[in-house]
């Protein structure tokens, strides 16, 4: 099958394949900063247990997706939808204690607080961090227990990412945001943050991935969406975006 | 030396005062970065309320309670009164300008000090109010190095060194004191995490305000007189005493506090009384000077 | 936007509104006062305004609020008792020489106003008198008592209180007398008035062979503890040249705290039941008004309608008592203010609130004026010792 390109002027409430409940799903999002339309008409859905990539290029709005699902940011029309309920006017801090969780981008670390500090931090919305979950990630993070009195500002860009991944971890949410993971990493640090995505995906974590780095997010992911100055222009599943002529070309560099 | 053992006691026990509004000041610094111009009102509100508290319950000559239950009863009365006024103006002289210029809210903290001052005066006039602690509390104090050190001013200090340290564990040790750091440091990043920033400033407010009250009942219990404007002088002292130290940092507010109040104390005693505000003032100047961003201000750590 | 910018006009008017609110005005209470001389000398009741300069607002508002309350209930005693209509406009100094000097024009282009009760501070005297002289505007104080006010520069001027010359000798002839002092420390409050009178008692302790040490404290001071470990424990008195009474209390408090022997002699500035500790000592320049006959029916009216009062404003009803007996004599009306002027050294009040007869030098000072000395009992209430 082919990928299909977003016919336009078309408002799809759009669904994975199969037997997939939506879990997040924007429709017909139309957002602007000042005059300038940033983002026109974009549907979007992740279903429980996927793991969605956004893909696109600089300034495309990929962010601001992102921040229209977490409430940082508010559409001026189009609904968001989180589990069932409509939190399109809901508070960022509602929607995370119903189960979002970000890994934003640059990691957004509390710098001058310690490792530990901040994984604590991440269990706010749960009222205290559970020793469970705190177990969990330095599970996944060994390197995190080693150094979890250390001041977060002083660890080096891969090591920040895993707290910034632990710390999202810690509200146990069942879907993660997260905006260019890749982002100031080395070739390396990404492969091995993607795996890492990976076991947290397998493990049912939703996910939403905005990436510019199509090759690697591709790999990973179940869907995805291409966003090109602020509308959905492909979508599909990832073999089949991955196959896709024009996008092969643009952002695959093949 | 007695006189220098009497100095000493006399600048920490002022130290303590303007700590505990230094503290307020770096607070709110800290989650707002604003410079909240009406503290040094909500200190005064502080002292009134500590004062009418201990006039309802017979004082100062004749209490109907033991004299140890009146001073907590104006300590917690002063120190409720004080948080939930600091929680009002946050409401409504400083959120709703939240999205406006640096400067506005900075204004509207002039406007609410002037308001505060004059509407003291307006309710319950111009006549200095004397909290008169000799009359329920008398009694010499004990020796330190051959100086009788009033009494009074010990349960002061105790008291600021408790609630300093309290104030300390909370920020360092609860989820609250995270959560505020995080407010703090990155308003935005906070929210991703689910907390509402909101909350968390109205409880600093309350929090750096109840300490501003209970400042102001202490200044009453070891320096008697009580009036409308005696916030201003002491707001800008405290003020100073946290720049100096280092605003938005909490054991900064504390140090600098002391400093503030021994350089007073001793620059009464062996140079004049005339010199001893010109000298706290002299000092910022001069902090400023060397060391801008306070004598233990942090490095600004870049967000990564 | 708008709706911050409503938030911050609002917030600073309302802060103004209320600055200008204290001082403002309520409807004065009237009290049965000994009987005036004067009145209109033709059918039409005698109109006039007369200004009244004091610190209504600022640090000293304890001071310049019993001032304007004063003048307030002279003005509708007078009226009640001689059907004239007088009135009160206020100025507010802040007890500030620079701001007096402001406030007199206003009074002087005021032509409803034909006097004036104050300024309440020597400075503030000394920097309005030119343009009162000028404008022919009498103005009494009922508190300026440097001695040079009355040398003749101010034509104008008079007061109904003794000078810092009468003071000064008297208390200090009790410190050495009745208390045996042989040490005094002076703590003088920064202000004309602790300056002048300092000064005064100063001269004549070191007459009399006293050794004195001068501290100056700041009217704002809230801690006096400095101050007081200052004091030696061979130091008997400890004289206050205060304007405030609780501060002289909060000094007495802080001597005992440090268990310091000294006793405190505050001087007028400091006669108010706010400085109430037993065995201290203070004097002022009329012995307690509520003690008098004839006084108490106006001690009593003030009580019940302001509340408690000190030493400054009984001699403010006093000092607006002579402008409106002199403004009523020759008047048609309207009261005049040149006419006022020149009546003013005329006035006579055989029987004052004060407790003495009020008449004048031709200098403006009040001829016999005395002071009185008084000891803070065990029932906190001054009684005479002199």
């Amino acid at each position: 099958m082919r990928a299909q390109p977003e016919p336009a002027g078309a408002a799809l409430s759009d669904g994975p394949p199969g037997p997939l409940t939506p879990l997040l799903q924007l429709s017909g999002i139309n957002t602007f900063y000042g005059p300038v339309h940033i983002l026109e008409d974009v549907n979007l859905v992740v279903g429980k247990g996927e793991l969605v990539c956004l893909l696109g290029g600089n300034a495309c709005g990929k962010s601001t997706t992102l921040k229209t699902a977490l409430g940082l940011v508010a559409p001026r029309t189009g609904t968001v939808t989180f589990d069932g309920v409509d939190v399109t006017s809901r508070p960022t801090s509602e929607r995370v204690r119903r189960g979002m969780a970000v890994v934003p981008e640059n990691r957004r670390l509390f710098a001058p607080m310690t490792v530990l500090e901040n994984l604590q931090i991440g269990a706010w919305v749960r009222g205290a961090p559970d020793p469970a979950d705190l177990d969990r990630v330095f599970e996944l993070f060994p390197l995190l227990e080693q150094r979890s009195a250390q001041i977060a500002g002083t660890l080096s860009g891969g090591e920040q990412q895993m707290v910034a991944m632990g710390r999202a971890l810690m509200s146990r949410p069942s879907l993660m945001l997260m905006d260019e993971p890749s982002m100031g990493l080395s070739p390396r640090l990404v492969e091995q943050s993607f795996e890492l995505i990976e076991t947290l995906h397998r493990d049912g974590v939703s996910m939403l991935i905005v990436e510019q780095n199509a090759n690697m997010a591709l790999s990973i992911a179940d869907r995805g969406y291409v966003l090109q100055t602020g509308r959905i222009v492909l979508r599909g599943s990832a073999q089949e975006l991955s196959n896709h002529d024009e996008l092969r070309r643009a952002y695959l560099g093949r | 030396m007695e006189l220098f053992v009497q100095q000493l006691v006399n600048g920490l026990t002022l130290g303590g005062v303007y700590a505990l509004i230094a503290l307020g000041y770096t607070l709110i610094y800290g989650v707002l970065q604003l410079l909240n111009f009406a503290h040094g009102e909500v200190y005064m509100v502080g002292a009134f309320t500590g004062f009418f508290v201990m006039v309802g319950l017979g004082g100062p000559g004749k209490p109907i309670v033991p004299v140890w239950l009146m001073i907590v009863a104006m300590f917690l009365a002063a120190m409720v009164v004080s948080g939930l006024l600091g929680v009002g103006i946050e409401r409504f002289a400083y959120r709703p300008l939240r999205e406006s210029t640096r400067i506005a809210p900075l204004i509207s903290a002039l406007g609410v000090s002037l308001f505060l001052q004059n509407a003291v005066l307006l309710l319950f006039g111009s006549r200095v109010r004397s909290y008169d602690t000799p009359r329920y509390w008398s009694g010499a104090g004990p020796q330190v190095a051959g100086v009788q050190v009033n009494p009074v001013r010990i349960l002061v200090l105790v008291l600021a060194i408790i609630l300093m340290v309290g104030l300390t564990r909370l920020v360092e040790k609860t989820a609250f004191g995270r959560g505020m750091r995080a407010v703090a440091y990155d308003r935005d990043a906070a929210v991703m995490m689910g907390i509402d920033v909101n909350k968390v400033i109205v409880l600093v407010f309350f929090v750096a305000s109840a300490l501003a009250g209970a400042a102001g009942v202490m200044v009453g219990l070891v320096f008697f007189n009580v009036n409308n404007y005696m916030g201003f002088l002491a707001g800008l002292k405290g003020f100073t005493a946290a720049v100096v130290g280092g605003i938005g940092s909490i054991p900064g507010a504390m140090l600098g506090g002391l400093l503030i109040g021994l350089i007073e104390s001793f620059t009464t005693a062996y140079v004049s009384a005339n010199f001893a505000s010109v000298l706290s003032f002299l000092v910022l100047i001069l902090v400023m000077l060397l060391k801008p961003r306070g004598l233990l201000g942090t490095r600004a750590i870049v967000k990564v | 936007m708008r709706a911050a910018t409503k938030i911050l006009v609002g917030m600073m008017a309302s802060g103004m509104a209320l600055a200008a609110c204290a001082g403002g005005e309520t409807p004065a209470a009237t009290s049965t006062a000994p009987a005036m001389a004067g009145g209109s000398t033709s059918g039409t009741p005698c109109t006039g305004a007369i200004g009244v300069m004091a610190p209504i607002t600022g640090g000293a508002a304890a001071i310049g609020g019993e001032q304007l309350n004063f003048a307030k209930l002279a003005v509708s005693d007078y009226n009640a008792k001689n059907g004239t209509n007088f009135s009160i406009v206020e100025g507010d100094t802040q007890l500030d020489a620079g701001q007096a000097s402001t406030v007199a024009p206003q009074l002087v282009s005021n032509q409803a106003v034909i006097g004036v009760v104050g300024p309440a501070g020597s400075q503030e005297v000394e920097s309005v008198g030119p343009a009162f002289a000028d404008a022919k505007m009498a103005f009494v104080s009922p508190s300026a008592t440097r001695t040079s006010l009355t040398s003749g520069a101010f034509p104008t001027f008079a007061r109904v209180i003794p000078t810092d010359d009468v003071q000064g000798p008297t208390d200090a002839d009790f410190m050495v007398s009745k208390l045996g002092a042989k040490k005094v420390v002076i703590v003088e409050e920064k202000t004309s008035y602790g300056a002048g009178l300092s000064s005064a008692v100063e001269k004549a302790l070191k007459e009399k062979g006293v050794d004195v040490k001068r501290i100056q404290v700041s009217q704002k001071q809230p801690d006096y503890s400095s101050v007081v470990a200052l004091v030696d424990a061979d130091t008997s008195v400890v004289f206050a040249t205060f304007q405030i009474a609780a501060n002289t209390k909060a000094l007495a408090n802080t001597l005992q705290q440090q268990s310091k022997k000294a006793v405190v002699f505050g001087s007028d500035g400091s006669f108010s039941a706010d400085f109430d500790v037993p065995g201290q000592y203070v004097s002022s320049f009329a012995p307690d008004i509520k003690g008098i006959p004839s006084s108490k029916a106006v001690a009593d009216a003030y009580t019940a309608k302001y509340g408690e009062f000190g030493t400054f404003g009984p001699p403010t009803y006093v000092a607006t008592q002579v402008i409106m007996t002199a403004a009523a004599k020759d008047c048609t009306g309207t009261a005049d203010r040149a006419k006022t002027s020149s009546n003013v050294l005329g006035v006579s009040i055989p029987d004052s609130i004060l407790g003495q007869p009020i008449t004048f030098t031709d200098k403006g000072d009040v001829k016999d004026a005395k002071f009185f000395i008084f000891k803070i009992g065990d029932d906190r209430k001054p009684a005479l010792v002199n």
